[in-house]
C-alpha cells in the first residue's frame, strides 16, 4: 500500500532513503522513506512525536541522520549544517518561530542575506522588497517594526515571508497555519498555489485534515517515524487519513454528553483592561463555555486578565462567592482557577525543567510537607498523566524541551488538570496537537464538567468550539458582540458576529 | 474500552524515573559542572601532595577549608540568587562596611552575640534595600547593587580613617575564626563547621524543597513561574537577604580573623564569590546552578591558592590563576553541551 504514485519521467526534488535518526531513549525515524516531486504539495502528517519535525529538521541540515541516504536532484547529499541545505535552495519555515525579536521585519526575513550595494547594506532595497513580500501576504505591517512588537500570528507571517524571499526550490512549512486566522491561512495558501505554479515543491505538515484537502496533492502518513503511506490525496478520505495516523479506528471526535448546569461559579462583571471594555462572563458548574473572535478580537487579553495575569483597570470578578484580586495569578489560582496560556514556549513551559516538574511546577504544594518535596508522590501523579494523555516521552525527568510541539502541550494540560480547579481557561488547548490526542483533550473536558468544573474555552478554531461549547459567545475589538446556545450555534452565525463590521471600522 | 481508547499510546512504554546519562568515566566527568570539576580538584590535590610535604597535613586543610569558607558562605547565597537570575556585586563591600560597624558595635557592647546580630542584621538591611530597588523600580539587579557596592564602599571609608582596632579584647572573638568546633579525631575550625552546616541546609533547601523548585522556574522563565502562581517578588527578595546576611557573617569571620575591622577588607570579594559561582554551573541567565557546584568551584579555586603560596610563587598570581580557570571552565561546558547535545 506504500507505493507512491512517481512519475517516472520526473527527477525527486527530494527523495529519502531508509533514514534514521535516534535521540537517547527515543527512535525518532525508523528507516523512513520520502519523496517530493517538483510542483506538488505534498502533505506530511502523523500523530504527535510521529517524527515529522525531525524529519524536517533532517532535510534542512539542522540534525545529521544516523542511518540512510537523502537525495536533492538525484545526487546524494549529506548535510554537516543548515548551510548546506540552504546551498541546495532549501527553505524551512520551523513549527518554532526563530526570528530575531530586536531586529526589525525586514532585516529578519533578509537575515543573514542582506542585499548589499557597494559593500554596504542596501537598506531602501531591503524594507522596499519586505514591503512588497508582505502585500502580497496582504500584510499592512511596517517592515521597520521590530519583529518582538508583533502578534504571534504576525511573527508566523514574517517567517513565511522570509521564505518566500529566497528563490527556493523546496519549501518547507512545519505547522504553518496553528497561529493564524482564516484569511491569513487563504492568503497562505495563494502564495503557495503561486509557488507551486513555480515549480517549487512544497513540504507541509499539519495537524489540520480539512487544509490538506484544500492545498495538498500527495500526502505521506509517518506513525513511530515509520512511513506508513504515501498516496494521492484525491483517493483518500479523512476517515483514512485518521486510521492511518493512530493506527486504528477512532471513534467519535466530540464525545459530548449533557449535563446538568449546576449553580454559577464564575461570575465576571463589567471587566475591562487593555482593549477591554465591559465584559460580562457568566459560568455554571458543569458548563462549557465557548469563546470565539478573530486573532484580535482581545480573547487572549481577556483570559488573561480573568487570571489575573494581565491588568485588570475595572469590573469584579466572583469564583464561587469568593472575590478574586486583580493582577494577582497567585490569589485566582488560590481561589480554584486556572489557565492554559496561548503561547506554550513563551509563558507556558520553563524548557529545561523534566516533564515531571513541569507538570507539578502548580501544584507544588499539594505534594510538599512544610515545602519538603515528596518526589516519590510527584512522580506517581505524573506517570498517571502521561498514561492518561498518552503524552510521549522516553522518561519523566526527559527535559520538556525535547518533547515534540503536541506532547508539550499536553504536560501543560497536565500542569492544570493536576490542580483540580473549580474554573479552568483553556486558550487555544489543541493547537499543535494530533486528532487522536484533540479526541483526548475534547473527553477530558467533558469528563471534568461532568465533575461539575466550569470551563473556558477559547478558540479561534469553529469545528471544536461548535463540537464541545454548551455556550458560545463571540467577541470582536473587545467585546462581546453575540451569544449563542448550543442548539442555535451555526459556523455561519458565528462568522458573522465575529467579522469586523466595515463601517465602524477601518482597521480591518 | 470505548472513549477511553481513543488515544491510546501507540507506544505503550511506562515511562520511567531514570536518566540514561553516558557511560564511560569521560561521559560522567563531563555530563556535569560538578563532575568536571571533581576531576580537577583531584588532579590538583594529587599534584600538590606529590610536591609539597605540608600540602596533605590537618593543619594546613584546616587553613585551606577555612578561607575556602570565607568565600563558600557567600557563595552559597549568591548562588540561589543567580538561580533567580539576579546578582548581587555590593557583598565585597559589605565586608569593609560590615566588619568596621560591627567592630565598633562590640567594643562598645561587648558581648559576641551583639556583634553577630549587628553584622547579620545590617545584612538583611542592605538585602532588603537592594532587592526594595531591583525590583520596585525595575532597575537591574546588577546596576542597584553595584551602586550599592560603591557606597557601602564609601560608607566604610568616611566612618573611620584607620582599621577599627580590637578594644573589646572578647576571649572568644578570635576562635571565631582560628577556634574549632572539635578536636578529636579530626580538628573542625568553626569556619568549616559553619560552611558545613549551610552547604547542607542549602543544598537540602535547593533540590528538594518547593521553594528551590520555584526558584529554577523562575530563573527559566519568569513568566510561566508567575502563572503557576509562584511569589516572583517574594522568592527574589528572599534570596537577596540571604545572600546579604551571609555576606554579612563572613564580615564577621573576617574581622575576626583580622582582629581589625578594615575599610578596605573585601575588595574583589564579589568577583571571586561570583566567579566561583559561575565556574560551579550556574548562568547569568538564571535557572541554573548548584550549591555543591558552587562549593566545588570555591574548593578548587581555594586549593591553587593553596598551593601558589606553599609552593612559593608570587601570591599575585592566584588572580590571574582564578580567571583562566574560570575560561577554562566555560570553554569545557560548551564542549559538555555539543557532547551531550544540549542546545
Ligand atoms: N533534540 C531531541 N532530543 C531528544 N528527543 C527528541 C529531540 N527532538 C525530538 N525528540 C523526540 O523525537 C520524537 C519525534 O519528535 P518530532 O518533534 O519529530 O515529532 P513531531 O512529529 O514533529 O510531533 P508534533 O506533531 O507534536 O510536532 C519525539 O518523541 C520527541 O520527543
Ligand atoms: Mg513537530
Amino acid at each position: 500500500m506504500s507505493a507512491p504514485p512517481t512519475d517516472t519521467n520526473q527527477t525527486p526534488l527530494l527523495e529519502m532513503r531508509a533514514i534514521s535518526k535516534t535521540f537517547p531513549g527515543v527512535v525518532a525515524l525508523d528507516s523512513m522513506d520520502f519523496v517530493l516531486l517538483p510542483g506538488e504539495v505534498h502533505a506530511l502528517i502523523g500523530e504527535n512525536g510521529a517524527g515529522k519535525s525531525t524529519m524536517i529538521k533532517i532535510i534542512s541540515g539542522l540534525y545529521q541522520p544516523d542511518s540512510g541516504e537523502m537525495l536533492i536532484d538525484g545526487d546524494p547529499v549529506s548535510f554537516r549544517g543548515p548551510a548546506d541545505s540552504i546551498a541546495r535552495r532549501i527553505k524551512v519555515v520551523y513549527q518554532e518561530l526563530d526570528l530575531v525579536p530586536g531586529l526589525s521585519v525586514g532585516e529578519n526575513v533578509y537575515l543573514g542575506a542582506y542585499p548589499k550595494k557597494g559593500g554596504r547594506v542596501d537598506w531602501e532595497t531591503l524594507y522596499g522588497n519586505t514591503r512588497e513580500l508582505l502585500d502580497g501576504l496582504g500584510l499592512s505591517i511596517d517592515p521597520r517594526t521590530p519583529v518582538g512588537e508583533l502578534r504571534v500570528a504576525e511573527q508566523q507571517l514574517v517567517e513565511i515571508a522570509r521564505a518566500l524571499s529566497q528563490d527556493a526550490r523546496i519549501v518547507v512549512m512545519d505547522e504553518p497555519t496553528s497561529a493564524l486566522s482564516t484569511e491569513e491561512v487563504d492568503r497562505l495558501f495563494r502564495l503557495i498555489e503561486r509557488l507551486q505554479e513555480r515549480g517549487v515543491g512544497v513540504l507541509y505538515v499539519t495537524h489540520k485534515l480539512d487544509e490538506i484537502y484544500r492545498i495538498a496533492d500527495r500526502v505521506t502518513v509517518v506513525r513511530d517515524g515509520k512511513h506508513v503511506v504515501t498516496t494521492e490525496i484525491s483517493k483518500t478520505r479523512p476517515h483514512d487519513l485518521v486510521t492511518w495516523m493512530v493506527g486504528r479506528e477512532l471513534t467519535a471526535l466530540f464525545p459530548k454528553s449533557t449535563v446538568e448546569r449546576g449553580p454559577v461559579l464564575l461570575q465576571a462583571t463589567d471587566v475591562s483592561g487593555e482593549g477591554i471594555e465591559h465584559f460580562d462572563l457568566t459560568v455554571h458548574s458543569g458548563e462549557i463555555v465557548g469563546l470565539f473572535g478573530l486573532l484580535g478580537a482581545g480573547i487572549n487579553t481577556v483570559a488573561r486578565i480573568l487570571f489575573g495575569a494581565s491588568e485588570r483597570t475595572g469590573g469584579a470578578i466572583v469564583l464561587d462567592g469568593s472575590t478574586i484580586k486583580p493582577n494577582s495569578p497567585a490569589d485566582a489560582m488560590e481561589k480554584g482557577m486556572g489557565l492554559l496560556t496561548e503561547n506554550r514556549k513563551d509563558d507556558g513551559l520553563v524548557l529545561p525543567m523534566s516533564v515531571r516538574d513541569n507538570m507539578t511546577l502548580a501544584s507544588l504544594r499539594q505534594f510538599a510537607r512544610l515545602s519538603w518535596l515528596d518526589s516519590r508522590n510527584e512522580s506517581e501523579a505524573a506517570t498517571g498523566f502521561v498514561e492518561r494523555l498518552s503524552i510521549r516521552t522516553p522518561s519523566l525527568r526527559q527535559r520538556v524541551q525535547f518533547l515534540s510541539g503536541g506532547n508539550q502541550q499536553k504536560v501543560l494540560m497536565a500542569r492544570w488538570l493536576m490542580r483540580d480547579p473549580k474554573i479552568l481557561i483553556l486558550a487555544e488547548p489543541t493547537r499543535g496537537i494530533d486528532v487522536g490526542s484533540k479526541a483526548e483533550i475534547y473527553r477530558l473536558m467533558d469528563e471534568m464538567a461532568q465533575r461539575g468544573l466550569g470551563i473556558v474555552f477559547m478558540s479561534t478554531e469553529i469545528p471544536e468550539i461548535l463540537g464541545i461549547a454548551d455556550r458560545i459567545l463571540v467577541m470582536r475589538e473587545g467585546r462581546v458582540t453575540a451569544e449563542f446556545d448550543r442548539s442555535e450555534a451555526t459556523q455561519e452565525k458565528l462568522v458573522q458576529a465575529a467579522a469586523v463590521d466595515p463601517e465602524t471600522s477601518e482597521a480591518a | 474500552m470505548s472513549a477511553e481508547s481513543i488515544a491510546r499510546p501507540s507506544q505503550t512504554r511506562r515511562p520511567t524515573d531514570d536518566t540514561s546519562r553516558g557511560t564511560t568515566i569521560g561521559q560522567r566527568l563531563l555530563a556535569s559542572p560538578e563532575g568536571y570539576l571533581t576531576g580537577f580538584i583531584v588532579l590538583v590535590w594529587i599534584f600538590l601532595s606529590i610536591r609539597s610535604d605540608v600540602f596533605l597535613t590537618e593543619r594546613n586543610i584546616g587553613v585551606l577549608l577555612s578561607q575556602v569558607a570565607l568565600i563558600a558562605i557567600t557563595g552559597f547565597g549568591m548562588t540561589l540568587l543567580m538561580i533567580a537570575r539576579e546578582v548581587d556585586l555590593s557583598v565585597g563591600s559589605m565586608q569593609a562596611f560590615v566588619g568596621v560597624l560591627a567592630m565598633q558595635s562590640l567594643n562598645r557592647w561587648p558581648y559576641l552575640l551583639v556583634g553577630i546580630a549587628v553584622a547579620i542584621l545590617l545584612g538583611v538591611i542592605v538585602g532588603l534595600i537592594n532587592s526594595g530597588l531591583t525590583l520596585k523600580l525595575g532597575i537591574t539587579s546588577f546596576i542597584v547593587t553595584l551602586a550599592m557596592m560603591q557606597i557601602l564602599r564609601g560608607a566604610a571609608y568616611t566612618s573611620t580613617s584607620a582599621a577599627v582596632q580590637n578594644d573589646h579584647k572578647l576571649s572568644s572573638f578570635k576562635r571565631v575564626f582560628n577556634g574549632a568546633i572539635i578536636e578529636d579525631p579530626v580538628r573542625i575550625p568553626w569556619p568549616v563547621a559553619i560552611m558545613a552546616f549551610f552547604f547542607v541546609l542549602f543544598s537540602l533547601i535547593v533540590a528538594k524543597t518547593t521553594f528551590g523548585r520555584s526558584l529554577y522556574a523562575l530563573g527559566s522563565n519568569p513568566e510561566a513561574a508567575a502563572l503557576s502562581g509562584i511569589h516572583v517578588w517574594r522568592l527574589k527578595t528572599i534570596c537577596f537577604v540571604i545572600t546579604s546576611a551571609l555576606a554579612g557573617l563572613s564580615a564577621f569571620m573576617l574581622i575576626a580573623r583580622m582582629n581589625s575591622g578594615q575599610n578596605n577588607a573585601g575588595f574583589g570579594f564579589e568577583l571571586q564569590v561570583i566567579g566561583a559561582v559561575l565556574l560551579g554551573g550556574a548562568s547569568l541567565a538564571g535557572g541554573k546552578g548548584t550549591i555543591l557546584g558552587t562549593f566545588l568551584a570555591t574548593l578548587l579555586l581555594g586549593s591553587l591558592n593553596n598551593g601558589i603560596t606553599l609552593m612559593g610563587y608570587n601570591p599575585n598570581w592566584q588572580w590571574a590563576v582564578t580567571g583562566i580557570i574560570i575560561l577554562i571552565a566555560v570553554l569545557l561546558d560548551s564542549v559538555r553541551r555539543r557532547v551531550t547535545q544540549e542546545s
